[in-house]
């Protein structure tokens, strides 16, 4: 939550922030050594048409993404990702097995701020999800084997992501992006099953804030071309 | 210039919510409900043994065709493998009668049930044993004879009282979802309501 807070609070002063940089550009102007002139020519450039492609890594999963840009504000990309995640513990005589599978495919609609001085592409961008997210979980007895109690979980299968972020085509085609998203619509579900143990309100309550994802940090590399 | 920022506001808007997930829960009680039928016929515990003291215990027991009978008997072995017999406590239990599912504080599922003692004797099975039990006047006793089973239904022997004839008998029952095992509730270790608060960790097979 405090993450959230602070998230909230840079991305609500962001703008300002941009607004007061331009501010002080305008009363006096700017200095462009020749050496750099050329390189922002590159980085300034008009993108419409051109494509690109590459490799993320976020909070949902590893995947590869790629992108279209319709005009030089516009783009539209899509991604796909996977994680699994597979774990076993416990206490007391008890094991602990949890296991996620988070598959998703992402498209959506960017909009850049090409007049921008200080970045390359400041961005926003919305679009829908399609998720494959499902987990389960036991906890089983060591000496016996018995099954004392389980946990089923499951997403809804699409929702809506909105988010921001910033992108950067570098003079040679390396492009690197960075973006924070959160969903939007969805839901999920989470059924325990009670054999031998009763789940407590406070395990309940933990395991059901550790397996929520509502955001997803997206860090990229690929090449534009 | 300004319209392209007027953009984020909703996004920015979106993010700061930090909607996510409708969350919905439910609960299955897939717990075994206890039933008399169930519970009928002969129980075993494996052989367990006690390194510190070189000895063993297996504990047998057997409920009555209708469930209200229960006799528990527990035999010390001089050994670790459960071969030479030591001595035999036996419990009988009358009126048993099953109650509800409870919750134990470590979240465990039982079932209650309550019963009448009905005797609680002590049989040494051998000569060595007799006379060491009449050497230490165990439960206050020195009038132990091999083979010979002595009440010892509300007495005090070494660490352990036993109830008394006639007395209500509180205990537990776990059931394992399988429905393979039972265990019963650690009597020496009652709670507030009568209850034990804990199991013994031995399991009984049909």
């Amino acid at each position: 939550m405090k993450l959230r807070l602070k998230t909230a609070t840079i991305l609500l002063a962001l703008p300002f922030t941009v607004f007061a940089q331009q501010g002080g550009s305008e009363g006096e102007p700017e200095v462009v050594k020749p050496e750099e002139a050329s390189e922002m020519q590159t980085d300034e450039k008009d993108r419409s048409g051109g494509s690109e492609g590459g490799l993320f890594y976020s909070t949902w999963g590893i995947g590869v993404q790629g992108g279209y840009n319709f005009t030089n504000e516009i783009l539209f990309g899509g991604d796909v990702s996977s994680q699994s995640t597979s774990s076993s513990g416990g206490s007391t005589g008890t094991t602990i097995e949890v296991e996620t599978n988070i598959q998703t495919v992402n498209a959506y609609a960017r909009y850049y701020l090409r007049d921008l001085e200080f970045t390359d592409g400041l961005f926003g961008q919305a679009g829908l999800a399609f998720r494959n997210w499902n987990g389960t979980g036991t906890i089983t007895e060591e000496k016996t084997k018995a099954k004392l109690a389980s946990i089923k979980m499951n997403w809804s299968p699409m929702v809506l992501v909105t988010g921001v972020g910033w992108h950067k085509v570098w003079s040679f085609g390396m492009s690197t992006a960075i973006s924070f998203n959160a969903s939007i619509g969805g839901s999920r579900t989470v059924e325990y099953t009670e054999n031998m143990l009763r789940f407590s309100d406070a395990t309940k309550s933990n395991l059901e804030e550790n397996t929520d994802f509502p955001t997803n940090f997206v860090i990229y590399i690929g090449y534009s071309f | 210039m300004m319209k392209s920022y007027l953009i984020f506001l909703p996004l920015i808007f979106l993010l700061s919510a930090g909607c996510g997930d409708n969350l919905s829960t439910s609960t299955k009680d897939e717990s075994v409900s206890v039933t008399t039928d169930f519970l009928a016929g002969t129980w075993t515990a494996e052989c367990i043994d006690n390194t510190t003291a070189s000895t063993s215990t297996k504990t047998v027991l057997v409920f009555s065709a209708t469930a209200d009978n229960l006799s528990s008997t527990s035999t010390n072995y001089s050994d670790l493998n459960c071969v030479t017999q030591n001595f035999v406590i036996r419990k009988t239990l009358n009126t048993l009668s099953l109650g509800s599912k409870s919750t134990t504080a470590q979240y465990q599922i039982m079932t209650k049930y309550t019963a009448v003692v009905s005797n609680i004797t002590l049989e040494p099975k051998t000569s060595d044993t007799a006379t060491s039990l009449n050497t230490d006047s165990y439960c206050g006793s020195t009038g132990w004879s091999s083979g010979a089973q002595t009440s010892i239904a509300g007495l005090t022997c070494g660490s352990i009282t036993y109830e008394a004839q006639n007395a209500e008998y509180s205990d537990l029952i776990q059931v394992n979802s399988e429905k393979t095992f039972i265990r019963l509730g650690n009597t020496t270790n009652l709670g507030s309501n009568g209850y034990p608060k804990t199991l013994y960790t031995e399991e009984y097979y049909k």
